[in-house]
């Protein structure tokens, strides 16, 4: 089953296109990393998927339903990002419980274990917490809510390095033993590698690639160097990415199967730097 | 994962439950605010006075007329701040959709004036027993208290007074979302059309308007005016909304 479809989405922000002609099929139990720069469309993208914001153009499906303004939508997704309000009248285990009475497949008791592990107070208010511990506890109710389609939009905003790993850690556990469709965005690719089935990079509101991540491991490399031979060393190469630099650098990414021993010698000879995907992801994120 | 398929009813049930706990703070403004009504009304809000040589004789009359201006007012103030952003967004933290977070809204006002007209005809009874125990005043009329069916028909036309006036903030709230320049726009275009329009002609649209509720005499006429512009104004305000995106 497809849990989300979009085709030749556009949304205009004024006069600045922030989706532009955006294609994309994610299908069902799959968790999918979506990455890009800053201002790439990554939340604009993921708030029209929720159904926050009403498309410009296009046309885009969640689970079978345009999701703007839809109340099975809204039952069946949940959006996590580090600008949740809560009631402040409200305490953090007040919010819990309130999550627990409209989410169907809550798990209550997940939701205290991590509670506890991260040594939550159950008096505090999320309006007083501290940047990282917003997120952390926005973190637990993404998790614990066990909504089929799952978006974390940069959740690990503040942060620190030990808490992120813990998060990922308690992420992975949950989706192995309640699989369902999860989308994360990040600009830690590195970091959530391990996690991903799949991987979208998007820039400029258009989509790049969406590929399976171990194929992209893999067979994917980058090239930088002389923009002239480059472009006549890929010409025939399915290119999933390319940016331009200064002046004649160029900058791609091929797939690596696609280049014989041969062509790469002449790479080599020709100056042209040569990269693991990392490398690459990373320059692109 | 399977997927859940609430029902709309359900939906409004969980919002309006949720936002009886979450909006508590709108319950303690308007305690202080009937608090600081009840000590302003313990001074007269009316009075005559004659006398002779031998004799004087001072009639005051004390009402929880103040005390029920006030929670007008918080009723309309309380619909206003429940359209402002940061309250729509707690909706959406979960399930809902734009008909439903309006709805349990809606009822949420109607429960608060319910609450809001219970307490504020109570809060009169107050005043006068303040009086009689505290300052020996001597009570020659009870007013609205003396029998039971115009008590509760004063409770009754309070509570259409605060739900008309909730209504209408929550109408005026909810155009005012549409872009940030209504918010100076709407209080300037009605306040000025009020004055032009009293300026130019003798008789004032305001007082007209509020007349057909305020003059009404029939309580039942009231309940039907009320329910049915409340009813238009709520009415206007889901249309309205339906236009917005839900959320930043």
């Amino acid at each position: 089953m497809n849990v989300i479809e979009c085709h030749a989405l556009i949304k205009n922000h004024g006069s600045r296109k922030a989706l532009n002609n955006l294609s994309l099929t994610i299908t069902e139990n799959k968790i999918t990393g979506l990455i890009g720069r800053n201002g790439a469309g990554k939340t604009t993208l993921l708030k029209i998927i929720a159904g926050y914001w009403r498309e410009t153009a296009g046309e885009v499906k969640v689970f079978s339903n345009k999701p703007f303004n839809n109340l099975s939508v809204s039952a069946n997704t949940i959006f996590i990002d580090d600008q949740m309000n809560f009631p402040t009248a409200l305490t953090l285990k007040q919010v819990l419980e309130e999550a627990g009475n409209f989410y169907p497949n809550w798990d209550m008791e997940l939701a205290l274990k991590l509670f506890n592990y991260f040594s939550f107070d159950s008096r505090q208010v999320h309006n007083n917490l501290s940047k990282g511990n917003k997120s952390t506890f926005n973190m637990i109710v993404g998790i614990s809510a066990h909504c089929p389609l799952t978006i974390f939009d940069e959740p690990t905003t503040g942060m620190d390095a030990a808490v992120r790993k813990d998060f990922y850690r308690a992420l992975l556990k949950d989706y192995l033993a309640h699989p369902r469709s999860i989308i994360l965005s990040s600009h830690y690719l590195d970091e959530i590698e391990d996690l991903l089935e799949d991987v979208i990079l998007i820039e400029n509101g258009e989509k790049y690639f969406h590929t399976p991540i171990e194929e992209l491991k893999e067979t994917a490399i980058g090239l930088s160097g002389d923009k002239e031979i480059i472009t006549g060393l890929v010409a025939d190469q399915d290119v999933l990415y390319r940016t331009n630099g200064e002046g004649n650098h160029s900058y791609s990414v091929v797939l690596k199967k696609d280049l014989s021993s041969k062509q790469i010698e002449k790479l080599r000879d020709s100056g042209v730097e040569y990269h693991q995907y990392h490398q690459t992801i990373c320059a692109c994120t | 994962m399977s997927l859940t398929t609430p029902s709309m009813a359900s939906v409004i049930r969980k919002q309006y439950k949720y936002k009886l706990r979450s909006y508590i703070g709108m319950f303690n403004s308007l305690m202080m605010l009937q608090v600081l009504a009840i000590l302003i009304s313990l001074g007269a809000t009316g009075g005559r006075g004659s006398s002779n040589s031998w004799i004087s004789i001072n009639v005051d009359y004390y009402s929880g007329d103040t005390v029920i201006g006030f929670t007008i007012i918080w009723g309309f103030i309380s619909a206003i701040i429940i359209t402002t952003k940061a309250y729509r967004e707690d909706d959406f933290v979960l399930i809902t959709n734009r008909l439903s977070s309006n709805v349990s809204n809606m009822l949420f006002l109607v429960s608060g004036s319910v609450i809001g007209g219970i307490t504020a005809i109570l809060a009169g009874c107050f005043i006068r027993v303040i009086r009689y125990f505290v300052f020996d005043s001597t009570v020659i009329y009870y007013g609205n208290v003396s029998n039971v069916q115009e008590m509760f028909m004063g409770l009754g036309a309070t509570i259409m007074f605060i739900l008309l006036l909730s209504s209408l903030g929550y109408f005026i709230g909810t155009v005012v979302q549409l872009h940030k320049s209504l918010v100076v726009l709407v209080p300037v275009i009605i306040i000025g059309f009020l004055i032009a329009q009293g300026s130019l002609s003798n008789d004032y649209l305001l007082l007209d308007l509020t007349a057909i509720y305020f003059q009404e005499t029939s309580f039942l006429l009231l309940l039907c005016k009320v329910i049915v512009s409340a009813g238009l104004l709520f009415s206007g305000s889901i249309i309205i909304s339906n236009r917005m995106e839900v959320k930043r």
